[in-house]
């Protein structure tokens, strides 16, 4: 059990940052709608109707929906495109989907390969991409979950100020679905860009996401 | 280490348990091996069963994450309120009636903030909500809930409504259809 602990450390690290950053926006939304819903003078709603409400529902799929899109585009990206110095980027000669030998698929598999590395056929084909096939579908999901959960909750509130609820092509025109998934884009886009160019140049000992403290600033692709 | 090398080393070291495999896990050592001197470890067991079961918790790992976008949307989903349409449509036939039938009951109906504005502007509810709302506007044509609100269409008004704990009361009423994208022009209505 320690063992397992220690070596799935940054994985429960990160869902209990999860979990609690999760906890901390259903107190911190709720309380900011009963803000307005006390001001309003309309009901307020306990901390359960507000977890399972649209407004909550649309905050969270709009954030997932721009981490895995990030996450997507990073995957793909670095197949092909390269940054010299980045050890968020391959070795410059390194370029495309390589080999079958340095993917270690078919008949260059390893005895500790998954299975379906070494089968061949689609099952192969599918492994070879699956990452970034699972990253796409739970980016299409999430962000067919904003679309849904945010036009109820525009709905709501078109509702509140006595306009009429927008349909389903209505809100995909709407300025707050796109300015939603803009304002989410952006972010991403600037940390994995700024992770890229800062890595080149600065360093963190013991991180697998930089480069050796000693390595030159020109070293592509290497891992600290 | 990854769940595949896991359950791969313990198949691996599975199959060694066996008569050759004790012969292979444990080699004699002369005493000029440097492994002579590292002490032994005896290899894991790990069942058929364990191996099965790490490989449906895989298995349920990717469906959950796959389920993360649906269930977000059926929250979204259950937040529109198809299961209150019905209720908020009866709320706002019940006030189309009462506003000449009992107006103290339609009044009643009112939200709270709604029903203290009129009241500021035009006097106490009983005598002048019949002069702002149309009486007996008609039956239900239609309606939407989104959240908390709602917006019923009778034949002769539309109403908007919201959800209070203990029922729909009407927001808005006397509510003539507005030009494209403005909101609705309401002779009752709240702040």
């Amino acid at each position: 059990m320690r063992r397992w602990l220690r070596e799935s450390s940054l994985t429960l690290a990160f869902t209990v940052l999860l979990l609690t950053a999760l906890v901390g926006q259903a107190f911190t939304g709720q309380a900011f709608y009963n803000e307005s819903a006390v001001d309003a003078g309309l009901p307020t709603v306990s901390i359960l109707e507000y977890a399972t409400s649209s407004q909550f529902a649309v905050d969270v799929a709009e954030n997932w929906q721009s981490e895995y899109l990030q996450f997507l585009l990073y995957i793909l990206f670095t197949v092909w495109l390269l940054q010299k110095g980045s050890p968020e980027s391959k070795p410059l000669d390194k370029a495309g989907r390589e080999s079958d030998e340095d993917q270690k698929v078919g008949a260059h598999a390893e005895p500790s390969s998954p299975s379906w590395a070494r089968t061949g056929g689609w099952r192969t084909v599918v492994f070879s991409r699956s990452l970034g096939l699972v990253m796409a579908v739970v980016f299409l999901g999430s962000w067919s979950a904003q679309l849904v959960a945010g036009r109820s909750a525009y709905n709501e509130d078109q509702l509140q100020d006595l306009q009429d609820p927008l349909g389903w092509g209505g809100y995909l025109h709407a300025a707050d679905f796109w300015n939603r998934t803009f304002q989410n884009w952006q972010s991403e886009f600037l940390a994995v860009a700024s992770m890229v160019v800062f890595s080149i140049y600065l360093r963190e000992r013991g991180s697998p996401e930089s480069k050796p403290v000693g390595s030159s600033n020109a070293a592509t692709g290497v891992e600290g | 280490m990854t769940i595949d090398a896991m359950t791969t080393e313990a198949m691996t070291t599975e199959a060694m348990t066996g008569d050759a495999g004790r012969r292979a896990a444990t080699p004699d050592r002369g005493p000029d091996d440097p492994a002579a001197s590292m002490p032994r470890v005896r290899p894991s067991r790990v069942s058929r069963r364990t191996v099965a079961r790490r490989k449906v918790i895989r298995q349920r790992a990717a469906g959950a994450l796959l389920c993360i976008g649906v269930l977000a949307s059926q929250s979204a989903c259950a937040g529109q309120g198809n299961a209150e349409l019905g209720n908020a449509k009866a709320a706002a036939a019940a006030f189309g009636k009462d506003v000449s039938a009992a107006t103290g009951d339609a009044c009643d109906l009112l939200a709270p903030q709604t029903l203290k504005e009129l009241e500021d502007s035009e006097g106490p509810c009983a005598t002048s909500l019949p002069d702002q709302v149309r009486s007996d506007p008609g039956a239900v044509r239609g309606g939407a809930v989104y959240g908390k609100e709602a917006i019923v269409h009778l034949a002769a008004d539309t109403v908007f409504l919201a959800r209070y704990r203990d029922g729909w009361r009407v927001t808005a009423a006397g509510c003539t259809r507005p030009e494209a994208g403005r909101p609705y022009d309401c002779k009752v209505k709240g702040d």
